[in-house]
């Protein structure tokens, strides 16, 4: 018998160090490293391809509002400590005007290889994501939620945007993000499994054939995590304020729990292709919320943000049942006043001042910590 | 109905970038595609100075259907000498590669059609779009038949995409890949290897609802490394960078063409090349674009990594005696030889090596095999 899944949560946050005075970004991780087993709850600062790139975790929580505390105590901590080196952190997905040519790698081998392998598609990989793992120990649900919650990773991109900005120019969407991460081999959406075994089996061959060690290597938006019993949701745009990164957490757990009670009634979503979904996630990281996204069961435009609220609506019973309503709220406040693209491009346009957007994530990502 | 052999008949579109003989500088290109200007220039200021003067060459751009291989050979080399003679008359060359050396992102790129629809507002992706290919059309006029040739041909693009190989650069710089054209076309929806179709009606169904959900007009929105034109009855394979040299441009379609014929045989004999997941397929498409024909690719069959030449040999034995019949074996044979001297990007990769950081000599490279073989 299949049970009902853990449904914990555990989130990892990327964060852009940058200097208060230049605003650039700064190639900082080996100096936090240098100061040995640097801890935090359990877990450590973990460097990423980029110098400038700090990537903390939560632990393991059983609820959403552990994961808003585990979160202000995190960006808490990074911040004092980058604080007390002279620098700032901040949360978005790309960095206003840094450009990727004139970034550090970090000197560990697992990057310095990767460099060596992916060439200039890992150098100009300088992009902050969010991920957040929900706690599914049974092997062939993980897939069966995996193929289902395909559809609404759209959704979720289109809430999460921030990420307007490329090496100072305005790229005219809200993800840019999405578009350098996918220029990575092996990323993008996943494809539909009939089980875990043939998942697995198709890992064992890219083993065989040398294409990964393992499947750490595999960076698809939605992934059975490598290491942890969880399905790893890669879709979102990091989120600059905390509240609205922790609402994005409770939505993918009610979704688990939905795929969860639709199985448990013998019931599915129908699966469409990755050809079809993609239409939808194209949509959401050029418009943001402004757009329309394809209702592919009716075949027709609806706007996106009517397309969102009636995910919301669908998932009202797994909603109170995991009460987190007042997390859901976040998510209703970002339909009515836009993502943080929309409020990055605001400021933006009134100030004709990049600085001046990194003063305002600066600020939107230390405030609500307490 | 009963299945009809395809025609086979060949097409091809090209693009030839334009370069200033004394600067190497990129001006624009020409380009055979029906849904854009022939000739494009980047500058506005350089498009009134040299539009009067370069105008005259697109009366030499010819889209025209060839039954045989051999009649296409000779209407491209026809072509080529002459937009390269118009170019040299007024000092500029054609440099024919998937991108130019120096290409500059930030330069204003015109977009058309379905490109101008798709990203919209986004001018940063139009800027990424400075990037040439040559298109390959080959006639299967049965739908059914057509689309069995393109889920089993999609295995073998890997290998004609590495064959092509001609964009190593990008902004003045190596960007440590044979094909970087490739990465930035398949950053746009759309693109990129196709998925399986089982069957006419799926493949209508897929088309039905793009269409009636507004996100295309026509199956020409769709811009896949291959895919079927119901219109002109073919295959349409994109999966190319610009193809410097002519004398690896008609052996190239060659072994494609040689790869259709037995694809179309096996399904007229109730068989089909076996299936592979898309995300298989990828692993070698990843390959070719990082190592172009220096790699080893993965015989999927076998579970194991194969070098490239030894690969492009196996497959010329595959398809040899449909060459054969075709009478294109010897220059099919000749494709073979590329993956042995290296493809244009390694070719490129070698006067880099010799002249670091001279972008110059690499243009002017390109430029003089652009002309190989010509009269």
């Amino acid at each position: 018998m299949i049970s009902r899944p853990e449904l914990t949560i555990g989130v990892e946050e990327e964060y852009q160090v940058v200097d208060p005075a230049t605003r650039e970004l700064t190639s900082v991780i080996t100096h936090f490293r240098q100061q040995g087993q640097v801890e935090i709850y359990g877990r450590e600062i973990a460097s990423e391809l980029h110098q400038s790139i700090v990537e903390l975790g939560t632990k393991v929580c059983h609820t959403v509002d552990e994961v808003l505390a585990e979160l202000r105590a995190q960006r808490k901590y990074i911040r004092d400590l980058a604080h007390d080196k002279g620098w700032r952190i901040l949360a978005a997905s790309t960095h206003p005007f840094s450009s990727w040519e004139a970034q550090d790698i970090s000197p560990y081998e697992r990057y310095q290889k990767l460099t060596q392998e992916y060439q200039i598609i890992a150098r100009r990989m300088l992009i902050w994501g969010m991920h957040v793992h929900i706690g599914i120990s049974d092997k062939d649900f993980l897939i069966d939620a995996m193929n289902i919650t395909r559809y609404y990773l759209p959704h979720v991109l289109a809430l999460t945007g921030s990420s307007p900005f490329w090496s100072g120019v305005n790229t005219g969407m809200k993800s840019y993000r999405t578009h350098i991460a996918d220029d990575f081999p092996r990323s993008g959406m996943p494809g539909i499994f009939r089980s875990w075994h043939d998942f697995d089996s198709m890992a064992k061959t890219l083993i065989q054939t040398n294409c990964i060690t393992d499947t750490s290597k595999i960076w698809w938006n939605l992934r059975p995590h490598h290491t942890f019993p969880t399905l790893e949701f890669r879709i979102s745009d990091i989120c600059p304020r905390v509240k609205e990164g922790v609402a994005i957490a409770a939505l993918f757990q009610a979704l688990v729990l939905w795929v969860w009670k639709l199985r448990s009634r013998n019931l599915s979503f129908r699966l469409y292709s990755n050809d079809l979904i993609n239409e939808n996630k194209w949509r959401a990281s050029l418009h943001g919320l402004d757009g329309h996204f394809v209702d592919l069961g009716t075949r027709s435009e609806v706007p996106t943000r009517t397309a969102i609220r009636d995910l919301l609506a669908m998932l009202d019973d797994e909603v109170g049942e995991l009460r987190i309503k007042h997390h859901i709220e976040e998510i209703h406040r970002i339909l009515e006043s836009g993502s943080s693209a929309d409020r990055q491009v605001a400021v933006y346009k009134e100030t004709n001042d990049m600085k001046q957007v990194v003063d305002h994530l600066l600020e939107e990502t230390s405030a609500d910590l307490d | 109905m009963a299945l009809s052999r395809p025609s086979l008949h060949l097409q091809v579109s090209e693009e030839y970038p334009i370069v200033d003989r004394d600067t190497g500088d990129l001006l624009g290109y020409f380009n055979q595609f029906s849904d854009r200007e022939p000739l494009v220039f980047y500058d506005a200021d350089v498009d009134r100075a040299r539009r009067p003067e370069l105008e005259g060459a697109t009366q030499f751009l010819r889209r025209e259907i060839h039954p045989t291989l051999d009649s296409l050979a000779r209407a491209l080399k026809r072509q080529r000498t002459q937009v390269a003679t118009h170019l040299h008359a007024h000092g500029c060359r054609m440099a024919i590669a998937g991108t130019h050396p120096d290409s500059k992102p930030q330069q204003h790129t015109r977009l058309f059609g379905w490109y101008s629809q798709l990203v919209g507002e986004a001018s940063i992706i139009a800027r990424r779009l400075q990037i040439f290919a040559t298109t390959i059309h080959i006639g299967i006029e049965d739908a059914d038949l057509a689309l069995s040739v393109m889920n089993g041909i999609r295995y073998v693009l890997p290998h004609v995409l590495a064959l092509s190989a001609s964009s190593p650069f990008w902004n003045g710089e190596s960007t440590g890949l044979k094909i970087y054209r490739q990465v930035l076309r398949d950053s746009l929806l759309r693109t990129n290897l196709p998925p399986y179709f089982n069957g006419v009606g799926e493949y209508r169904d897929y088309f039905d609802t793009l269409t009636q959900s507004n996100c295309i007009q026509s199956p020409e929105d769709i811009r896949w490394d291959v895919r079927w034109d119901e219109k002109g009855r073919a295959l349409i394979f994109s999966i190319c960078d610009a193809i410097t040299s002519y004398q690896d441009l008609v052996p190239i379609v060659a072994v494609l063409q040689g790869l259709a014929a037995w694809m179309a045989d096996l399904r007229m004999r109730n068989m089909e090349f076996r299936t592979y997941d898309r995300l298989l397929i990828m692993e070698n498409k990843w390959r070719a674009i990082r190592y172009g024909v220096k790699g080893d690719l993965i015989d999927f069959g076998k579970e194991r990594e194969v070098p490239f030449p030894r690969l492009i040999w196996e497959l010329g034995g595959l398809i040899e005696s449909y060459a054969d019949a075709l009478g294109t074996l010897e220059y099919a044979e000749r494709a073979f030889a590329i993956a042995e001297k290296g493809s244009s990007a390694d070719r490129q990769l070698a006067v880099w090596a010799e002249s670091p950081g001279d972008v110059k000599k690499v243009v002017d490279f390109i430029a003089d095999a652009s002309e190989e073989g010509l009269s």
